[in-house]
């Protein structure tokens, strides 16, 4: 053939066009993000796990103190201990709820449903507080309501303390994964096994059963990661019982050893990976198990296992409930347990340390901002990567990477972000590289990033699956109409993925008022956190103040959650008109 | 039956000269070259895997292939992107967006390309009517049925005035009766508007009642092209001639003589002539429509006895499945379609003995 070289210049110069090269720069820009804000911390906290104060490169030598220092390195097997037995009760208990939720004709089941969510709106501070005034040495329980009836005294402080409020703090994730398990089934199955001739029992342990493995074992993962790198819970009822995560806090804070800090955090990153590698490859297992043809399954109506399935339910939503409902009621008695009088002094934060109630202010503000910028992120991100042409290896680096900071925990994501941060240059090959992130450091800027980051991916999930259900040729459709992908992104994508939206800014919202593990290590002073607070006043040992502050973030997310359910309705009727038929 | 006045002389409208698209080691797309003149109506026709919507998509822009040129109505596209092309794509899954009404599906080419709001509300009222869907206008896709959501697809894709429109599987979504009458839609809708249209298909009787010109497709590579006629009665392979329609193929005959063939027993006489040297290995192959059941008394050139051993029911007419004596041993399976009436009137049934006609006008040979 013969070459044209006229051709070959005119093409080049036709393909130089002006959107595909917005829509590159801009995928590039969501990996770069990645890169900087998760990534490269993480890379800089670990290299920092390498040194020895001074900066000089000490190998192995900080394991080999950590490893040889019993009170440092037993934290790790307390850890591991407290963990496996939260995930085994928790996936027990979660097992047991989402089956009756999903699989029984037992009513209320929407209370229920509403009810084993409200951990999630508390930090898990709370749940330990709420522990003290049950199980405490003044306890409600320890003392028999108040000498009412025999006491029972309980070693609170220590695992049982750790355990207890962990399983109520893991129990919400167990049964939204294990319900969403047990609904992806196919009716048929049943079906045929009854037709058959197979028993209840056996059905359950050939279909039931192997139905949901891979939804047990991502129950197991996720609980396991969460109990392992929870912070809240054994910060208040840990008592002597040394984890990983306090053992971080008391390291920095404590003793201004950040490079101990920094050893424990990596010894806390080691499982914590496993763990979500593991379960990454058992989720995408779990949906691959379900075709499209599959028939819903509908419970029938069974006396006894309604009956049972209510009991239980009940029991549970009354713990739950009786849980918080005792913090609330100390949270407003004059002087717990001997003057039961109800009033509000607890709720006037101006005589404590913590910042008063001008910290749940900032906290409401931090959460806002997160929620915004979270929101813009997260969508931004998972619309570059799952709808852009081109560039197949960078989306999927960047896919990867959004995964990243659901295996961080919290403490290790704040820390790294202090060093991160608070590095006013990096020295590469004899140049110094200033730091364009410094300004941040103590800033509102810092704490938005770190819950950006802390609850990225659980959002961009999200995101991508709403941004899947969308027909992949819309983009095509518009490009082939000569309109451009902005237009697209803003008359078609957004509106339809609104309600995915919404739920993303109300996850940022409500996580980042109840978080304390990234960022007690990076507010400041003038800058105090309504969840910092409770941590602090707890520590000064005014409990009550504590859970007065800790109840006010309760209700601060309960309100936004129902502002939430107004909201939602009403895009729904106005905006998602087109869904209905 | 009048042609439509026509105001193009058919020219070359879009020429496309030796595309080939690899994905790894598989050839999508293995030199393919096709034409089509303006106001014309091709089909893309061939098993799924076989390239089709890869020639497709190459036509639109979509994807770039490896090698080959496009040329549109006289200036070579093939670097541009899609939007450049000017072309309107239906895709099989319509891509409709579902939170826009039918209007604003319509509408949403024109308004990027500068016509002003009458303009854009005139043309959208025009297409509306064009497609058989006024008073809809302000209805959401989910609110349409599939057939009228197959239309707002159609209308959005020639809203803007395409030089070619591209059609990929539009109907094959829809269930069988919607289909049958969308089919005699889009094509009468085609033609009035004189679109050239290229489209692609995996279903033969779509691509036969449709197209002006059909091209088979398979592996990467075309295997004819020509009228819908052409390829259902001369089908250039045996591999087109089984794809289309049903085909009996009576294999390992060989030729005795020019347009004599034999097999064990049986001498077949065909009218046209072909390419196969005599004493080489041929294949004979009929639809099952032009085998002839005779009555006694009839003496037609390729007179032969077989066995019914199958009869089943298609309504307005039997497939009859029987088996041709060859000699004293051996026997070959072949179908034909008779009419119910005829049937009933030779009182045909299973182990009937009958004598059929293999018309030497529509037999086809191919060598082996």
């Amino acid at each position: 053939m013969l070459s044209r070289p006229s051709s070959l210049e005119s093409a080049s110069v036709r393909t130089l066009d002006v959107e595909a090269w917005v829509l590159r720069a801009l995928t590039m820009l969501a990996c770069l993000w990645m890169v900087c804000f998760v990534l490269f911390p993480v890379a800089q906290l670990l290299w920092k796990s390498f040194l020895t104060a001074e900066g000089e490169f000490a190998g192995l030598s900080n394991y080999l103190v950590y490893f040889r220092t019993p009170a440092l390195s037993s934290s790790l097997t307390n850890s591991l201990y407290v963990s496996a037995l939260t995930t085994a009760g928790s996936t027990t208990l979660g097992f047991m709820f989402a089956y009756a939720l999903t699989r029984t004709c037992m009513p209320l089941k929407g209370f229920f449903q509403g009810v084993v969510m409200t951990p999630l709106f508390a930090p898990t501070l709370l749940n330990g507080i709420a522990l003290v005034y049950l199980f405490g040495k003044k306890g409600l329980i320890s003392q028999g309501f108040f000498g009412h009836i025999p006491g029972i005294p309980v070693e609170l402080y220590g695992p049982f303390g750790i355990i207890f409020a962990q399983i109520l703090y893991t129990f919400p994730q167990a049964v939204l994964i294990l319900s969403v398990a047990l609904r992806m089934t196919d009716a048929r199955l049943y079906e045929a096994s009854e037709s058959l001739g197979a028993s209840p029992f056996r059905t359950f342990f050939t279909i039931t059963l192997p139905g949901i493995k891979f939804g047990l074992i991502s129950t197991f993962f996720v609980c396991f990661i969460l109990a392992f790198t929870d912070f809240g819970a054994p910060k208040v009822v840990g008592g002597q019982y040394n984890v990983l995560a306090t053992d971080i806090y008391k390291q920095v804070i404590g003793q201004q050893n950040f490079i101990m800090g920094a050893v424990v955090s990596s010894v806390l990153l080691v499982p914590t990976v496993v763990s979500f590698v593991v379960d990454r490859i058992c989720q995408r297992r779990q949906f691959s198990a379900l075709t499209a043809r599959s028939v819903p399954l509908v419970p029938r109506p069974s006396g006894m296992r309604d009956i049972l399935a209510l009991t239980f339910c009940s029991a549970v939503a009354l713990g739950i409930l009786g849980f918080y409902g005792t913090a609330l009621f100390a949270s407003l008695v004059k002087v717990w347990p001997y003057n039961l009088s109800l009033g509000l002094d607890h709720y006037n934060f101006s005589k404590m340390g913590g910042g008063g109630i001008g910290s749940l202010f900032n906290s409401i503000r931090m959460s806002l901002y997160s929620a915004i910028l979270g929101t813009f992120m997260t969508f931004g991100s998972a619309y570059l990567i799952e709808k852009s042409r081109g560039m197949r290896a960078l989306r999927q680096v960047s896919y990867m990477l959004s995964l990243v900071p659901l295996a961080l925990p919290g403490m290790v994501i704040g820390l790294s972000y202090i060093f991160f941060f608070n590095t006013p240059s990096w020295s590469l090959l004899g140049w110094d590289i200033p730091n364009p992130f410094n300004v941040l450091y103590g800033t509102m800027g810092i704490l938005v990033l770190s819950n950006v980051v802390h609850f990225y991916t659980v959002s961009f999930l999200t995101a991508t699956t709403a941004l899947k259900q969308l027909d992949r040729e819309f983009e095509t459709v518009s490009e082939s109409m000569g309109v451009p992908f902005y237009r697209t992104f803003a008359r078609v994508t957004v509106p339809v993925c609104l309600p995915a939206t919404l739920e993303i800014a109300i996850y940022y919202f409500v996580n980042s008022m109840a978080t304390v593990s990234a960022v007690i290590f990076l507010y400041s002073a003038d800058l105090p956190l309504a969840s910092v607070a409770v941590a602090n006043m707890d520590d000064a040992g005014d409990i009550a103040p504590a859970a007065a502050m800790a109840m006010l973030i309760v209700g601060v997310n309960i309100l936004v959650r129902c502002l939430y359910g107004f909201v939602n309705r009403w895009v729904q009727g106005t905006t998602q008109a087109w869904a209905r038929r | 039956m009048m042609e439509p006045a026509s105001s193009y002389a058919p020219e070359t409208y879009l020429r496309v000269q030796n595309l080939s698209k690899r994905f790894g080691r598989f050839k999508a797309l293995d030199g393919v070259s096709l034409t089509m003149n303006r106001g014309e109506f091709l089909c893309i026709l061939g098993p799924s895997g076989c390239g089709k919507t890869t020639l497709l998509r190459a036509v639109a822009g979509l994807d770039r292939p490896d090698g080959g040129e496009v040329f549109l109505d006289g200036g070579e596209v093939s670097h541009l992107p899609v939007y450049r092309r000017n072309v309107g794509i239906v895709f099989q899954s319509y891509a409709l967006f579902p939170n826009l009404t039918a209007a604003q599906n319509i509408s949403y080419g024109l308004q990027t390309r500068g016509y002003g709001k009458a303009r854009v509300k005139e043309r959208v009222e025009e297409l509306l009517a064009l497609v058989g869907l006024e008073g809809q206008d302000r209805k959401f896709p989910s609110q349409l049925s599939g057939g009228q959501q197959q239309r707002v697809a159609l209308a959005r894709a020639i809203a803007p005035s395409p030089a070619v429109l591209l059609l990929d599987e539009p109907l094959s979504a829809l269930d069988a009766q919607v289909r049958a009458r969308l089919r005699m839609e889009v094509r009468s809708l085609q033609q009035r508007l004189e679109l050239t249209t290229l489209m692609v298909t995996h279903d033969q009787e779509e691509a036969l009642a449709m197209a002006d010109r059909i091209l088979v497709m398979d592996r990467g590579c075309v295997l004819q092209t020509g009228s819908p006629d052409e390829i259902y009665n001369r089908p250039a392979s045996p591999f087109v001639a089984s794809f289309i329609g049903s085909m009996n193929f009576i294999r390992d005959a060989v030729k005795e003589a020019p347009r004599v063939f034999r097999k064990g027993g049986l001498r077949l006489v065909v009218d046209e002539s072909d390419p196969v040297p005599e004493g080489a290995p041929a294949i004979l192959a009929i639809r099952p429509e032009d085998i002839l059941i005779c009555q006694n008394g009839e003496a037609p050139r390729n007179l032969l006895t077989a066995e019914v051993s199958r009869l089943e029911y298609r309504g307005a007419n039997y497939r009859v499945e029987m088996n041709l004596l060859l000699d004293e041993a051996e026997t070959s399976a072949i179908e034909a379609d008779v009419t119910a009436e005829r049937v009933r009137k030779l009182r045909i049934r299973e182990k009937s003995r009958i004598h059929i006609d293999l018309p030497t006008d529509r037999l086809l040979v191919y060598a082996a």
